[in-house]
């Protein structure tokens, strides 16, 4: 009887390796199947990253902005006063024009 | 047979026990591969994530440069709209200093002819020059009027009364001034010096006649240079400022290149600060031309207005 029991205690630790052994695959299944899962996502969203990467096919146009901007900026300068001197230009030729029918009131050479 | 039956039992226990360690040694083979196929997983995930943040950061980057290159093409537009725009606001400038110039000669030829008119009219008249500072002639009779003078017939014979000794009702009356004389006696002086040149003898009332018409057109350039002066001269303000606005850009962006080398930064603050500086030097050398120009243009007016 005491020979039997050896045996069976073995068996009962082999049933319990068994089962933790089991126990430890389904985990192992159930990360392997979460870590693939996230794998894919990445893989999706590194594709995704990918293609918008090809789609914006741009250059540094800092500099080029920085350049058009300083001549942006003059060219508007130059607009504002040469409207400003359009102004001027228009008020000195109505000057004229006024000074020229005062003096044709004043003078007029067609009644003498 | 007990005993047989007992080591029969022990036997039975031992394989089943094999068999078990066999089964489960199965199951380790599988968590290795598991185990292996999870790192593998891991490893690539590992690869995949620094890829993405590769190519993330490089998006992020390239995002930065779209909104750049917008902004690029929104002011380069804008740049093509503003200079279309000064294109048609320089024209219509243009058109308005030749209106300018033509309302001027027009005022100036209407006045020379009504003085012409005026002071044709009044020869052969008698006239009544009580007020004439120091001399008094009454009832004498008009010769010639020219925007020096009043020359009337004395019976001692002609004389001729400078303007400026006349009575101011008269001086009223026959439009003088002391522009038209001046630009009446450059003009003289011009004409006699061209005779000369010319072997030309030309009698005193066509001198007169083309003296005057030179005036008015004298008058009248004046007019437009006195105008263009004054336009080049705000014209210079406005380019010096513009001048002192890019050398101190400049100056600034020199500075901020200056301190990222220092910081060991990169910075290409030094191209922007180099165009800057060029486009001032630009101006510069535009407005050192503008100034020669404002000077020929005084030189001429003076050339107009000397009397010799």
């Amino acid at each position: 009887m005491k020979k039997m029991i050896i045996p069976f205690l073995c068996l009962g630790i082999a049933v319990m390796g068994l089962s933790s052994c089991g126990e430890k695959e389904k985990e192992l299944e159930a990360r392997e199947s979460k870590l693939g899962e996230g794998l894919d996502q990445k893989r999706k969203t590194l594709n995704k990253v990918v293609r918008s990467v090809d789609e914006l096919e741009t250059e540094d146009y800092s500099e080029k902005l920085v350049e058009v901007n300083l001549k942006l900026d003059a060219l508007m300068r130059e607009l504002e006063f040469e409207k400003t001197e359009l102004k001027k230009l228009s008020a000195e030729k109505r000057e004229f024009v006024k000074r020229l029918e005062d003096y044709r009131k004043k003078y007029s050479m067609g009644e003498d | 047979m007990k005993k047989l039956t007992f080591e029969n039992i022990g036997m039975g226990g031992v394989l089943g026990l094999m068999s078990f360690f066999l089964w489960s040694c199965e199951n380790a083979d599988d968590i290795q591969e598991l185990e292996a196929s999870i790192d593998s997983i891991t490893e690539s995930l590992v690869d995949v994530e620094s890829r993405l943040e590769e190519e993330e950061e490089k998006l992020a980057r390239l995002k930065e440069w779209k909104e750049v290159e917008e902004r690029y093409q929104a002011s380069s537009t804008k740049f093509e709209a503003v200079e279309s725009e000064l294109k048609l606001v320089k024209e219509k400038t243009k058109e308005l200093s030749i209106a300018l110039k033509a309302a001027s000669l027009d005022f100036f030829k209407y006045r020379n002819q009504y003085r012409s008119m005026v002071r044709a009219k009044a020869k052969g008249t008698l006239i009544d020059l009580s007020s004439v500072k120091g001399a008094e002639y009454k009832g004498v009779r008009i010769s010639r009027i020219t925007p020096l003078e009043l020359r009337v017939l004395l019976p001692s014979g002609p004389k001729g009364v400078p303007y400026a000794l006349l009575p101011e009702e008269h001086q009223h009356r026959f439009q003088f001034s002391d522009e038209e004389a001046n630009a009446y006696r450059q003009a003289v002086a011009k004409l006699r010096i061209a005779r000369a040149k010319a072997n030309r003898v030309i009698d005193a009332d066509k001198e007169n006649e083309e003296a005057i018409t030179q005036l008015t057109e004298n008058a009248a350039a004046i007019a437009d240079k006195k105008s263009q002066i004054a336009s080049m001269t705000r014209r210079i303000k406005a380019k010096e400022l513009e001048a002192e606005r890019l050398e101190s850009l400049s100056r600034q962006w020199q500075i901020e290149e200056n301190n990222s080398k220092r910081r060991g930064k990169k910075y290409s603050a030094n191209s922007r600060a180099t165009k800057a500086s060029d486009e001032a030097n630009k101006i510069r050398l535009a407005i050192l031309r503008a100034k020669e120009i404002v000077l020929q243009l005084r030189f001429e007016i003076g050339q107009l207005l000397k009397v010799d």
